[in-house]
């Protein structure tokens, strides 16, 4: 999982936040990184998915 | 890099969609490798796109657009919190809930596309970005003999219809075109959309996801709409061709670059100031030639260009007699949509200071 706060900063940081480590904000929206993990959540979880696909290009 | 400011918007995202995304397994795919692209389609073209689904792998909405000229037109944290919404209720409504996908529909990922395999394999590619997946799919499609002019116009824009919707509601129309398909049919401003061909729709997004499905041919969409509280259905016919966007719509397409015949050359255009120096118009296209493609597969084209006298450096002011072209992208569109392989263009350029015309041979 990363914080997508993260992200703003650019991809290469996520690995310096992710895993839901110390200073996690409890106002983050939490995302996986890969697709048939986050299915699988969804699945057992009963919840529908929101999947975003950003291009860095 | 297009959509950061509205993915930094989302990274400080607001109470209400931190609220409404705790209600969701959220992901985020910046490398489609591995993605299931026989289920999970959005408009590849883009910088920045999302969908909802079912844990089953039903999509329930797709959001994420823009026009011409700027990357975040239909990006906003107002649209994107009614995406949220609305997904979530249909996703809680058994009766507005869409079925499983068929067991029978084979995942499919681009590492099964051939021209891509060949590529990774001469030289790995390192992350395969969202436009990667039409590039791929179109080599695909050409190498197999598959391939159909129509299939370039992915995703068509609203305006093939004739309409536009708000950027913050994207069910609200905000523009209706005179003499267009949807005034034909009745629609107007201020009517809110609610299904396409069947569908339910919430965003712009799903309008094109199901423009995109709708043959190129003559067809008729079925809206339907809510007029001061009312309900109605009104059909939209379409010409043959509806879906072709002109060159400077379809510009910001990545997907232009794999269309043939390219030009063979390109550049920056020219500030004001370089302009009024060469004695042109402010608004005047004046493309310095930074590049001619004369490497890889298409150097056919570099050298056709390099044959006619073009060199970098030159100031390309017309093409075929076209001088309104608003971007670099504009011109490299126009010139893949509209020109044909065999025939020979002018090339107006200025030199030195002094206007030349080259006659350039189009090559594939």
């Amino acid at each position: 999982m990363l914080h997508l706060a993260a992200l703003a900063l650019g991809f290469s940081m996520v690995s310096a936040v992710a895993n839901g480590g110390a200073g996690q904000a409890a106002e983050a929206i939490v995302w996986e990184r890969e697709v048939a993990v986050a299915q699988a959540r969804a699945a057992r979880e009963q919840k529908p998915l929101l999947m975003v696909l950003r291009c860095e290009r | 890099m297009d959509c950061s400011a509205f993915d930094g918007q989302l990274a400080a995202a607001t109470p209400e969609i931190v609220a409404l995304a705790a209600s969701f397994v959220c992901v985020r795919v910046t490398d489609l490798r591995t993605l299931d692209l026989a289920r999970w389609r959005v408009d590849f073209d883009l910088t920045f796109a999302a969908l909802t689904a079912t844990p089953e792998g039903a999509v329930l909405h797709r959001y994420g657009g823009r026009d011409a000229r700027d990357a975040e037109a239909f990006l906003s944290l107002p649209s994107f919190a009614a995406f949220l919404r609305g997904s979530l209720a249909r996703f809680t409504d058994a009766a507005q809930r869409p079925a499983a996908p068929p067991a029978t529909l084979a995942p499919r990922t681009i590492e099964a596309s051939p021209t891509f395999a060949r590529r990774d394999a001469e030289k790995r590619v390192d992350c395969v970005h969202c436009h990667t997946v039409n590039d791929f799919e179109h080599h695909d499609a050409v190498a197999e003999g598959r391939f159909r002019r129509d299939q370039i116009f992915v995703f068509p824009d609203p305006a093939r219809l004739g309409l536009e919707v708000e950027r913050d509601d994207q069910q609200q129309v905000a523009q209706v075109t005179a003499g267009g398909a949807a005034g034909r049919a009745g629609l107007a401003v201020g009517d809110r959309l609610a299904t396409v061909a069947g569908q339910p729709l919430l965003t712009r997004a799903d309008l094109q996801w199901v423009l995109h499905q709708q043959p190129t041919g003559a067809c008729v969409v079925e809206v339907g709409i809510v007029r001061a509280g009312a309900s109605q259905r009104l059909r939209i016919n379409l010409r043959a061709g509806w879906k072709e966007a002109d060159a400077l719509e379809y510009a910001w397409r990545p997907y232009k670059w794999n269309l043939t015949p390219g030009p063979g050359f390109g550049g920056k255009l020219l500030d004001a100031k370089r302009k009024a120096e060469l004695g042109l118009a402010p608004d005047a296209f004046a493309q310095e030639v930074g590049y001619l493609v004369t490497w890889g597969e298409k150097a056919a084209t570099g050298k056709s260009a390099s044959a006619a006298g073009l060199k970098k450096g030159d100031v390309v002011v017309g093409v075929a007699g076209q001088r309104d072209f608003k971007s670099e992208d504009h011109f490299q569109a126009w010139f893949r949509l509209t020109r044909k392989v065999g025939e020979v263009v002018d090339l107006d350029i200025i030199r030195a200071g002094k206007r030349q015309t080259l006659r350039m041979k189009v090559v594939e």
